[in-house]
């Protein structure tokens, strides 16, 4: 059943129930018409006889009480008759009004009133209250007051009627909306979107569509330019080794010296794309490790200043080559606990990283501090350059895998990174428990440092 | 007399192939490593056919293309777009920018000399 014919539905069935119980109600009260209610109207009746009284008695009006008893006769058909005894020292004067009718039940109450300046002068009023009609007079008010509430309560039921219609249809016009949406999202059309502004469960509910669908549109794109970049990283190197191999051919088969020469240099390019493709590779080999949680280090005690001299060792030549110097301020430090393949592996990263943005003349090194946090003690690498530096938007991507922006690379010297050494840095780093740090000022330099924890 | 290429590509491996082959083929070679050099290039001497990467930095393949067209010095040397990129969407759009060719890396020496020659030929045609 659709939601709208089911909201109206209950909300036809709760009124019936609760006009049911209203009738049940009315009869209830009719049923139970006590004494209580019938004392009380002929209390009423005594009072306005009394108030009447008393008013022609301040104004020692006779035939005006007539008059206005005449007038009660008129708004109270209860009252039935009325006889009046005006006493003013000895002397008393009666007067009558109306007469009970034959057959009915008519019981007769008395009123005195007397003038507090006079004590001489009172006034008594006799009257008559037949019990049949001072009951009808009860019942009709009640009656009155019943149809009322009846109203009342048909005018609300088809209010509440007509409301639950209109929050029905909005209702599932939005539910119907979000359902054409999440239909959209799984046919593939990511990032479409639903305006609506309320503040309500119905509207948080469509800001969270509109954000799952937002999220599948990013990671949809994050996939694609993911695929695409593995793509241009192995088809590039791979081009240029199909490219090279046909000149190489054709310059040994020459003969010639020079031809030969070009060619040597060629088979070396090469190799240096085939060391890329390698590296690229193992980088991917790593991510898929680490997006699957099985990048796993083995924490071992570890020395770290024999690490860190094979590593500016290893870059030594090719610093050299780039105009750069290369020092290792490592000072001597208590072991620590790690990877030690890993931790070679972050070094090497950061510092080819360093050499990359570094120009000639510039300087790369390493150094170490030590820390303590609490009751645990840390050692800080510090892996820093005089390079081109970053500013902060640079820095939030560093550690994003394919983050690496094609302008990050302008004009610097080697082939271009994958984008993926720092995502790896810190996933290495955070399977240590460590904490990795970036430091850099634009045009200046960048540290990097990370920390790991003190063989205990 | 030897007609003047432009190669236009960030990397120099591509580089380096692309001139090799041009040389070979009796081509005068100039580079530039990317779109902006690539217009400098332009400026500073005579050009007879482009032969342009499309995703480089800076200044891209397409951006360069249209600041060349738009300079009434260099808004008929032919262009040959190199690219990864393989789909008719793309090679229709980069139609409308003013490429006369494409070539997909990685390509073979025969074809690319043919290529370049051809968009040579009808750019004298055109002249003439």
């Amino acid at each position: 059943m659709k939601i709208r014919t089911r909201l109206i539905s209950q909300t036809l069935l709760l009124q019936a129930l609760s006009l049911l119980l209203l009738a049940y109600g009315v009869y209830a009260v009719q049923q139970s018409l006590g004494e209580r209610d019938v004392e009380r109207a002929e209390t009423q009746i005594r009072l306005a006889v009394a108030r009447t009284a008393n008013d022609a008695l301040i104004q020692k009006d006779e035939v005006q009480l007539l008059s206005y008893l005449n007038f009660l006769k008129v708004q109270y058909p209860a009252l039935s008759y009325a006889r009046t005894v005006w006493h003013r020292g000895s002397r008393s004067v009666t007067q009558s009004l109306g007469a009970p009718s034959p057959g009915s039940v008519v019981l007769e109450r008395r009123v005195t009133v007397s003038d507090p300046a006079s004590s001489e002068h009172s006034v008594e009023v006799f009257f008559g209250v037949d019990q049949n009609l001072l009951r009808a007079s009860v019942r009709e008010s009640q009656d009155r007051m019943f149809k009322i509430l009846g109203l009342i309560g048909c005018v609300m039921a088809v209010f509440s009627l007509l409301m639950t219609a209109l929050l029905s249809r909005t209702l599932s016009s939005t539910l119907g909306a979000l359902g054409r949406m999440a239909e959209q999202i799984s046919e593939g059309r990511l990032g479409v979107r639903m305006e609506w502004a309320s503040d309500d469960e119905v509207g948080a509910l469509v800001r969270v569509f509109n954000m799952m669908s937002t999220r599948l549109a990013d990671l949809d794109t994050a996939k694609k330019n993911f695929v695409s970049s593995v793509t241009h990283e192995l088809r590039s190197p791979l081009g240029a080794i199909e490219s090279f191999l046909p000149l190489i051919r054709d310059k040994v088969k020459s003969g010639d010296r020079t031809a030969l020469i070009q060619a040597m240099e060629y088979m070396e390019r090469i190799e240096s794309n085939v060391h890329r493709l390698n590296r690229f590779i193992n980088d991917l080999l790593d991510v898929a490790k680490i997006e699957q949680g099985k990048m796993e280090c083995v924490l071992r005690r570890m020395e770290l200043a024999p690490v860190s001299g094979e590593v500016a060792q290893f870059f030594e030549a090719k610093a050299k080559s780039l105009g750069v110097t290369i020092e290792n301020r490592m000072q001597s430090a208590p072991a620590v606990m790690g990877d030690i393949d890993r931790i070679r592996q972050v070094l090497v990263n950061l510092i080819a990283n360093s050499l990359k943005f570094t120009p000639s003349g510039g300087k790369v090194w390493i150094e170490n501090q030590a820390l303590r946090e609490n009751s645990q003690r840390w050692i800080e690498i510090i892996v820093g350059d005089t390079g081109r530096g970053m500013d902060g938007s640079d820095r939030q991507r560093l550690f994003q895998p394919f983050s690496q922006g094609r302008n990050v690379t302008d004009g610097v010297a080697g082939p271009k990174g994958t984008g993926l050494g720092l995502y790896i840095v810190k996933s290495i780093i955070d399977q240590h428990g460590g904490r990795i740090e970036v430091r850099s000022v634009p045009g200046q330099g960048t540290q990097i440092s990370f920390s790991l924890k003190v063989a205990g | 007399m030897a007609s003047k290429a432009l190669i236009i590509d960030d990397e120099e491996d591509y580089r380096i192939i692309i001139a090799d082959i041009l040389k070979s083929g009796g081509f005068e070679v100039r580079e530039a490593r990317d779109g902006a050099e690539g217009i400098e290039a332009l400026k500073s001497g005579p050009v007879d056919v482009v032969l342009v990467d499309w995703m480089m930095p800076k200044m891209d393949g397409e951006q360069f293309c249209r600041a060349m067209r738009a300079e009434s010095g260099s808004k008929d040397i032919p262009v040959v777009m190199l690219t990864v990129k393989q789909t008719t969407d793309e090679e229709l759009e980069a139609l409308h920018f003013g490429v006369d060719d494409f070539l997909v890396k990685p390509f073979k020496s025969a074809e690319l000399l043919a290529r370049v020659r051809a968009v040579l030929r009808r750019a004298e045609n055109r002249r003439a």
